[in-house]
């Protein structure tokens, strides 16, 4: 071969070299850029060899670091995310305007001041505006949490649809990939991306990549669920999570179906998965059990006592909004065209009685009442309008009560009793998690007493069992079987389900059915339904014994509530919150540790991933420089060339 | 190992954004003057002052409680020394009309001036508070305690006898108030012969307290032995109570001792019924103004008795009051040490040590500045300036 030839092979080479360094150099912050070199062969001949040959551009990378990032990204998006909510909820629980104990210890303290003075006017003012500041902690707290459910709701949706976006980046790059490979080499640029868009997508959620050898690359859920096979591809779809309807859950949508998954996903999603299911839900319920707890003692205490006017459970003693059912007086509705001034209270006696979904209309008529439950037009409950003051008339499992004088009541009035669902509704504790066809049943979770119940939810599902149907009622705090046995097949109302931890579940209406699952939560929302009913200071039954008004016992007892274990028997209400606040900060601080240590991690990988194919200006100068030299040196090679050629023609 | 360019930016702009952080944490906590900010900073110190707040509430609760007892117990208190005075001026009037040369219109008189004096005691005992509260009335504090009945002169007691418990510390209830049925009530006895000849005289109350639990005390002679038999306050069953006789007088479980006059025989049975300061003030004032010129030696005795009575139950209310008030002092001061024992504690979990915040606080400026030095230096190194 000829000098010329060499010379030249030396000028391409270094050319190429300085093209490559040139690419790294300006590539030097891009975020994701492999460096890149050329490989020089020398180029064989017979004895002398042919000068260099220019071989492909080759991409720097190791496929071990790079999913190392990937990895170590999921992780510390998770941890990231979670950490960012917790910090968030744990700087609002610690919050002096927002902590609950504040309310508790100035509601105690104005009670306090009704053991000196049970009778002054103030006192008892201020007992119940107490009372109503701290029910609005309690809902500032929970519509806190409410808040940060939808945003976190929002936020997972985004980051879905973001996913998803990527997803089909992911498996455009397959293509193209596959498209440039087949004609030009290495695609390197793409490759890049690729890894670049990889890992955006594992930093949303966990991911598995797999390399195809035709440098396609497959990608599965960290769960084992495909998402990317060559060129086809499944999207991700937020839905109501199959077990709690009340949490985003994900689903796999492979455009005919959608398939639940079940399990943290990791990555940013997985953080809101973490945050959703380990704090958010204990946290709105462990709130919620601590009102319960509150309204359910206060108003038995105060259901004992008598007030100003020396009555004893009178309706609107209760001071707070009722734990199962409104409060006695707002049932009975009278219509406006009554002529007499009765005030009626009805009660639930017997929860298991009664009958879903009715109301029921009483009329007077020629000094004699009749009850008619409007569902069926069936006469329920009738006597003579004077019986009345004497005998409560009871009907599917509610008493009513007159409290004033028979004589109020004129012929031709008519009150309306609702059925007593609001308050806490019992009815709104059960959610149905997964139905079968037919599902009709009505239940209601009542509490009876409020200091057994516990913070979890429960999941109570049916099932066949040899020909019989079956109930498992589960607490899912810790995994205990709480209830089971047989369906009751008498027809409802009337059929006591199942008694557990304070609570009681009775079926009121239609019947369960195999396969149907629930999910009971008997204080999710008692955060936000706690309120005073009652704003009439005089009917605060602090006195213990009748006919002394000056008498203490009952707001003494009141006092007394906030140092005993009323909160599942093992703590006082403000341990209960206390508790919470702890449980929190120690949760966000071993997340927030996490998510320090995951970003070591992450730094590291990277850091390592760097050392690999990173750019180095100062390697790229000398490279620059070498090229440089060797691009003079092969021009030279061919000045020679010239010269010899020169030489020889002058000679001739 | 080989680091590549943006590497080394990458590296020293992380440390220098956490030295940075850092830096910004000491700030706020020297400016905010607290260790914690929120509760993960610390969960075991943020429970510990939850708890501690929880305390010190229940301990201002206890103290607030204090405030306002003895408030109530000094007015108690001065309504009782008020009582007693007025009480030595009836004692004075009733000595006055022992004197024999007043004569009927002296007489008439001085009846006037105890039943205006009695008028002021029953202002004093049916004392109103500005809210119209009644101080002696038990817990029945909208009645009036005491009120003349339909009867002209006969007084009775409306309160209740209860006393309302008020606590000052987890384990001390302090009663806030006192029945008036405690001073005026029981305080003389009037004896009526039930069936027999004889009479009793000079009957006098050995024991005020325990007298007063007892709505009437009845001495029969069953076969030859005088038996006492008392029926409880408020209800249960009647008690059988020990009698002493020596000579003509019975001392009955040392709670009464009266002499017999006259002759006596199985079967007598005698009444010993309470007497209220009141309804006796009313009767001698009327006994002596028409009982002739000059008051009988025993009415004259038996007023003196009951009112010397009254003086006492007085005196024991007073005692009473004043233990309580020296108890809430004792314990509100025990309640104020450990107030501040638990505020120090609590500083000492949720405040700023300012030493160590601001050394620290000097030591990452150092380090922070430091490392931007070095960045600056390091970012200007490179080899493409030396190739010219």
């Amino acid at each position: 071969m000829s000098l010329l030839e060499i010379g030249k092979s030396g000028i391409m080479a270094s050319q190429k070299m300085m093209e490559t360094s040139a690419h790294n150099v300006t590539n030097v912050n891009t975020p994701g850029f492999t460096r890149q070199d050329v490989r020089l062969y020398n180029a064989p001949s017979s004895a002398t060899g042919n000068g260099v040959t220019t071989g492909s551009v080759r991409r720097i990378n190791n496929e071990f670091l790079t999913s190392q990032i990937r990895d170590t990204f999921t992780l510390h998006s998770q941890k990231a995310t979670a950490a960012g909510y917790m910090s968030s909820l744990d700087s609002y629980l610690g919050n002096e305007g927002s902590v609950v104990t504040e309310g508790l210890g100035k509601f105690f303290s104005a009670v306090n001041a009704a053991t000196v003075d049970p009778l002054s006017s103030v006192v008892r003012q201020n007992i119940i505006s107490e009372a109503g500041s701290l029910s609005q902690q309690f809902h500032s707290v929970t519509e806190q949490l409410e808040q940060q459910s939808s945003l976190l709701k929002e936020q997972m949706v985004a980051a879905i649809q973001q996913a998803n976006s990527l997803i089909a980046g992911i498996s455009e790059y397959n293509q193209s990939i596959r498209a440039a490979s087949s004609t030009s080499g290495e695609p390197n640029d793409l490759l890049d991306l690729r890894d670049n868009a990889l890992q955006e997508l594992a930093g949303l959620i966990g991911i598995t990549v797999l390399n195809q050898g035709n440098g396609m690359a497959s990608v599965y859920t960290n769960l084992g669920h495909p998402l990317i096979l060559d060129t086809q591809y499944n999207t991700l779809k937020a839905i109501d999570d199959p077990l709690d309807p009340n949490m985003v859950g994900i689903g796999l949508d492979n455009s005919t179906s959608v398939v639940p998954m079940s399990g943290n996903m990791g990555g940013t999603i997985g953080g809101f998965q973490e945050f959703q299911s380990s704090v958010l839900s204990v946290s709105l319920n462990e709130i919620g059990r601590v009102a319960m707890v509150f309204s359910d003692q206060i108003n038995q205490l105060l259901s004992t006592g008598f007030d100003i006017g020396d009555r004893q459970g009178w309706p609107s003693s209760q001071m707070m909004s009722d734990v199962n059912w409104q409060s006695a007086m707002d049932r009975v509705v009278s219509s406006n065209v009554n002529t007499g001034s009765a005030q009626f209270g009805v009660n639930v006696v017997n929860q298991a009685s009664m009958v879903m979904g009715g109301e029921y209309v009483m009329s007077v008529v020629g000094g004699n009442y009749d009850i008619v439950r409007s569902a069926d037009s069936v006469s329920v409950a009738s006597g003579t309008v004077a019986s009345l003051s004497s005998a409560k008339p009871s009907f599917d499992g509610m008493e009513m009560t007159l409290f004033t004088d028979a004589s109020s009541i004129q012929n031709g009035d008519v009150y309306t009793v609702e059925f007593p669902l609001s308050g806490i509704p019992a009815s709104e504790r059960i959610q149905v998690a997964s139905s079968v066809p037919g599902s009709d049943a009505a239940m209601l979770l009542s509490v009876q007493d409020s200091t057994q119940v516990t913070s979890s939810d429960y999941e109570l599902r049916i099932a066949d069992n040899g020909g019989t149907s079956e109930y498992r009622i589960t607490r899912k705090s810790d995994g205990h079987e709480v209830g089971s046995g047989a369906v009751p097949t008498t027809t409802p109302p009337g059929a006591i389900l199942a008694d557990f931890d304070g609570l009681q579940l009775t079926i009121n209406g239609g019947t369960l059915n195999n396969g149907e699952i629930y999910l009971l939560q008997p204080t999710r929302r008692a955060g936000e339904e706690i309120r005073v009913v009652n704003d009439n200071p005089s009917q605060l039954a602090f006195s213990g014994m009748a006919l002394a008004p000056g008498d203490n016992t009952v707001a003494k007892q009141l006092t007394d509530l906030q140092a005993s274990d009323v909160v599942g028997g093992e703590f006082s209400l403000v341990e209960g919150y206390t508790r919470l606040v702890g449980q929190v900060a120690v949760q966000t601080f071993q997340t927030k540790m996490s998510m320090e240590t995951s970003h070591s991690l992450l730094i590291k990988a990277q850091a390592e991933r760097n050392s690999v194919s990173g750019v180095n200006l100062d390697e790229e100068a000398m490279i620059l420089v070498s090229a440089e030299q060797v691009y003079s040196a092969s021009a030279q090679v061919i000045a020679s060339a010239q010269r010899v050629f020169n030489s020889l023609l002058s000679l001739l | 190992m080989r680091v590549s360019t943006a590497q080394i930016s990458n590296m020293m702009v992380s440390s220098m954004q956490q030295q940075g952080g850092e830096l910004a944490k000491t700030y706020a906590d020297i400016t905010s003057g607290k260790r914690l900010r929120q509760p993960s900073d610390d969960a075991l110190d943020t429970v510990q002052i939850m708890q501690l707040n929880k305390e010190l509430s229940f301990l201002e609760q206890y103290n607030d409680n204090i405030d306002a007892l003895d408030n109530v117990l000094r007015q108690e208190e001065t309504l009782l020394t008020n009582m007693v005075n007025t009480l030595q001026g009836i004692r004075e009037t009733i000595l006055s009309a022992g004197n024999v040369a007043l004569g009927v219109d002296g007489l008439k008189s001085m009846s006037g001036v105890i039943e205006k004096q009695a008028d002021a005691l029953l202002s004093l005992v049916n004392y109103q508070r500005a809210d119209g509260q009644y101080f002696f009335s038990g817990l029945k504090t909208q009645t009036a305690p005491v009120v003349e009945t339909t009867t002209p002169g006969v007084y009775v007691y409306q309160g209740s006898e209860d006393k309302k418990q008020v606590s000052v510390s987890g384990s001390t209830d302090i009663s806030a108030n006192d029945p008036g049925s405690d001073i005026f009530f029981g305080s003389g006895v009037h004896a009526v012969t039930v069936v027999g000849t004889a009479t009793l005289k000079d009957t006098s109350i050995l024991d005020l307290q325990t007298f007063s639990a007892y709505d009437n005390v009845v001495v029969e002679n069953v076969a030859g032995t005088w038996t006492t038999t008392a029926t409880p306050k408020g209800g249960g069953p009647a008690v059988l109570l020990p009698t002493v006789v020596t000579g003509d007088e019975l001392t009955i479980a040392g709670v009464v001792s009266t002499t017999i006059d006259g002759a006596t025989a199985v079967g007598d049975r005698f009444t010993l019924k309470s007497v209220d300061t009141f309804t006796a003030l009313a009767n001698f004032a009327s006994a002596i103004t028409s009982g002739g010129d000059f008051v009988q030696g025993d009415v004259l005795g038996d007023m003196l008795n009951t009112i010397d009575n009254t003086i006492a139950k007085t005196g024991q209310v007073q005692t009473r009051v004043g233990g309580r008030l020296n108890t809430i002092s004792l314990i509100g001061n025990s309640h104020a040490d450990v107030i501040l024992m638990n505020q120090t504690l609590r500083s000492g979990l949720e405040d700023l040590d300012y030493a160590e915040a601001i050394s620290r606080f000097n030591l990452q400026q150092t380090a922070l500045s430091a490392a931007q030095q070095t960045f600056v230096k390091i970012q200007k190194m490179s080899l493409f300036d030396y190739l010219r």
